[in-house]
């Protein structure tokens, strides 16, 4: 092995680190805002993995938008709200932490085993990383063959908007 | 994209259009009678729009959606749906809500995802359009957010919703990263050419994680607990859009999906559907019996239905198309029945979900419950009416195609059917137990609109029972 390809390994591993421990620190942590860090944390994780696939375009748009952008905006939602008082559910189903801990490992663990069972019984080959793709190419994918997609996008976010203002705005006006 | 491309879109753009006119609508004045005009005039037109955009069809429009007959029969069942969805649910949020015009908004919204599902071609449509509707659908559910058991269901649609899409992308991943693929149609052909009885595991776990999230959105077993939660929750109208908008779009895509990849071919895929059919038909007929609300009754019991399509699709094979269209249209107008009529009958504080509420109801209401009837006769498949008809022809394909062991199923489990379905009958003509003590509460007439919805639904139920011959030869021709 090369020198690079040690040093690709490496930032593997320093990128899964940072994926799975910031997602970890987003679900356990109590605190709101350090749940925040912890999201941000796994971002940051998958820019770098986009960086080692070598499309450092999605890589810098993932940083920007979501470690930029979206993040900033939960921090000021987390920060102009209150915290939320919750009640118990109707249905009284929240389980026992062990079972509810359970429940959650087993969910997560299930694509994990079965993954992990195919690499390790048949391991697939490497695939060859393509050599960057042209910005200009993505472009005109975007807006050539797949501007339908494109537009679908910009309904799925009218959607989530509409849907967020709504019970959002509503909810204020009843209390 | 040219002029006949938009002219297939035609229904699409419609639709987007409409729901912007509802939403501009409603920021200009609020008018509960003017947004639901706007809504059934956009529906109405998208639906006219159908037949004179026929003669462009098929015809695929960018990588990403075809128009066939096929997505033209599903997108006209679903703006006609949607359509009586917004017709019985004006009552119902007229009396409920300080806001009720944005319901429609969200309604066409999610109508317009499900007509993507039903035309999408390639693995990027069918994510977009599925999360237009899943989103539409989150906001629906908890729209009557001074119940805590609504804000519940939306919840948990949330949380399940999105790890049901997690795992599709997951899926389309890996079967992309072994296939190279993500149109259906290349898709099929490369999987009728992988090397039968031994396929490659990275590419079975592909289509595992897809059938996963089509499983979930179906309420499939076992995947279909959130069903009776999310039913119970939802308000009438949206339940009834859940079980019939967002549950036939989602089989018009099984149906897309699996069709050209022949699956007896696969046969880990292929156990694993029949698993899933003989355990949905079980599992829902059972957990029925021991219902009391008749939402989370309808809920098992739309598994169980959900069980006896997957039966039809394994069953029929060429044939899989007609089948189960057939069955998914008679099943989408009883459940449409089913829910009105419970939307109807609610009252602003909560929903006219248990059968105490149906005690009763043909002493007060007897057009109501005559209606009621018909539509759970038909689900529990009583001949003269549709059910029959659709269960029937799910039966003898089975039978000529000797999958002996689900047919034995499905008839076995249609049978304890009947009980739960009769179990709300009786209630409904049975004298009132408080008679007398408490007065029932007064019931608002029914509108001309509503009662016209009403009886053209058990019109159709009946029509569909006694002389469905006219209805399958245009289904074969459309889709043979």
């Amino acid at each position: 092995m090369s020198m690079m390809e040690y040093l690709a390994y490496a930032a593997f591993g320093l990128y899964l680190f940072l994926i799975v421990a910031g997602g970890l620190a987003a679900v356990l942590s109590k605190n709101l805002i350090r749940s925040l860090v912890g999201l941000i944390m796994t971002l940051f994780g998958v820019a770098g993995m986009y960086f080692l696939m070598s499309a450092p375009f999605i890589a810098l748009m993932q940083i920007l938008i979501y470690v930029g952008a979206v993040s900033v905006l939960i921090f000021f939602a987390i920060m102009l709200t209150r915290a939320p008082g919750g009640e118990s559910g109707i249905e009284g189903s929240t389980p026992k932490a062990l079972k509810r801990g359970l429940l959650a490992l087993a969910t997560a663990l299930m694509p994990a085993v079965i993954l992990g069972a195919i690499i390790i019984r048949k391991t697939p080959e490497t695939l060859p990383l393509k050599p960057e793709t042209a910005l200009t190419v993505l472009g005109e994918f975007l807006t050539g063959p797949f501007a339908l997609s494109f537009e679908l996008i910009s309904v799925v976010l009218f959607v989530a908007m509409a849907g967020a203002v709504l019970l959002g705005f509503e909810r204020r006006k009843s209390e | 994209m040219h002029r006949p491309d938009f002219i297939a879109l035609a229904p699409l753009l419609i639709l987007a259009l409409s729901a912007a006119a509802v939403m501009l609508a409603i920021a200009l004045r609020r008018n509960h009678l003017s947004a639901m005009g706007l809504s059934l005039t956009g529906l109405g037109a998208a639906l006219t729009a159908l037949p004179l955009m026929a003669r462009y069809t098929p015809r695929t429009v960018t990588p990403l959606l075809i128009m066939d007959h096929f997505a033209l029969f599903y997108t006209g069942l679903i703006l006609a749906a949607t359509a009586v969805v917004i017709v019985l649910s004006y009552d119902y949020f007229s009396q409920k809500d300080d806001l009720p015009e944005e319901a429609y908004l969200l309604l066409l919204l999610a109508a317009l995802g499900a007509v993507i599902l039903v035309c999408a071609r390639h693995v990027a449509a069918l994510f977009l359009g599925l999360e237009i509707l899943s989103v539409s659908l989150y906001a629906l559910i908890a729209y009557t957010r001074d119940r805590n058991i609504s804000i519940e269901a939306g919840i948990k649609y949330l949380v399940l919703a999105a790890v049901s899409a997690a795992f599709l992308l997951f899926g389309a991943a890996l079967i992309y990263a072994h296939t190279g693929a993500l149109d259906f149609q290349q898709l099929g052909a490369l999987l009728k050419a992988e090397p039968s009885g031994r396929p490659a595991l990275i590419l079975l776990a592909g289509l595992g994680f897809l059938v996963v999230a089509v499983g979930f959105k179906l309420a499939l077993t076992p995947f279909h607990m959130w069903t009776p939660d999310i039913y119970q929750g939802a308000p009438a109208p949206v339940t009834a859009f859940v079980a019939t908008v967002s549950k036939g779009a989602m089989a018009a895509l099984l149906v897309r999906l699996f069709t050209p990849t022949d699956l007896p071919h696969w046969p880990a895929l292929y156990l694993f559907f029949t698993a899933m059919a003989a355990a949905s038909m079980a599992a829902g007929n059972l957990l029925a019996l021991l219902q009391t609300n008749v939402k989370r009754l309808l809920a098992y019991s739309s598994i169980a239905h959900m069980g006896y399509l997957l039966a039809a699709l394994l069953f029929s094979g060429q044939k899989a198309a007609v089948v189960m269209t057939f069955y998914l249209t008679v099943y989408v107008v009883s459940i449409l029945g089913c829910f009105g009529i419970i939307a109807i009958l609610s009252s602003k504080e909560r929903d006219a979900d248990t059968c105490q509420d149906l005690q009763g109801l043909f002493f007060r209401r007897p057009l109501l419950t005559g209606v009621f009837t018909t539509m759970l006769l038909s689900l529990a498949g009583i001949p003269l009416t549709a059910g029959f008809i659709g269960k029937f022809y799910v039966v003898s394909a089975g039978v000529e195609n000797a999958h002996w062991f689900l047919v034995i199923i499905l008839v076995v489990f249609s049978g304890v059917g009947l009980f739960y379905y009769l179990r709300v009958i009786i209630a409904m003509f049975s004298p009132s137990l408080d008679e007398g003590l408490v007065p029932s509460p007064a019931l608002p007439a029914l509108s001309a609109p509503v009662v016209l919805t009403l009886t053209f639904l058990s019109t159709l139920v009946l029509w569909l029972g006694v002389w469905p011959s006219w209805f399958l030869a245009t289904l074969e021709k459309m889709l043979g």
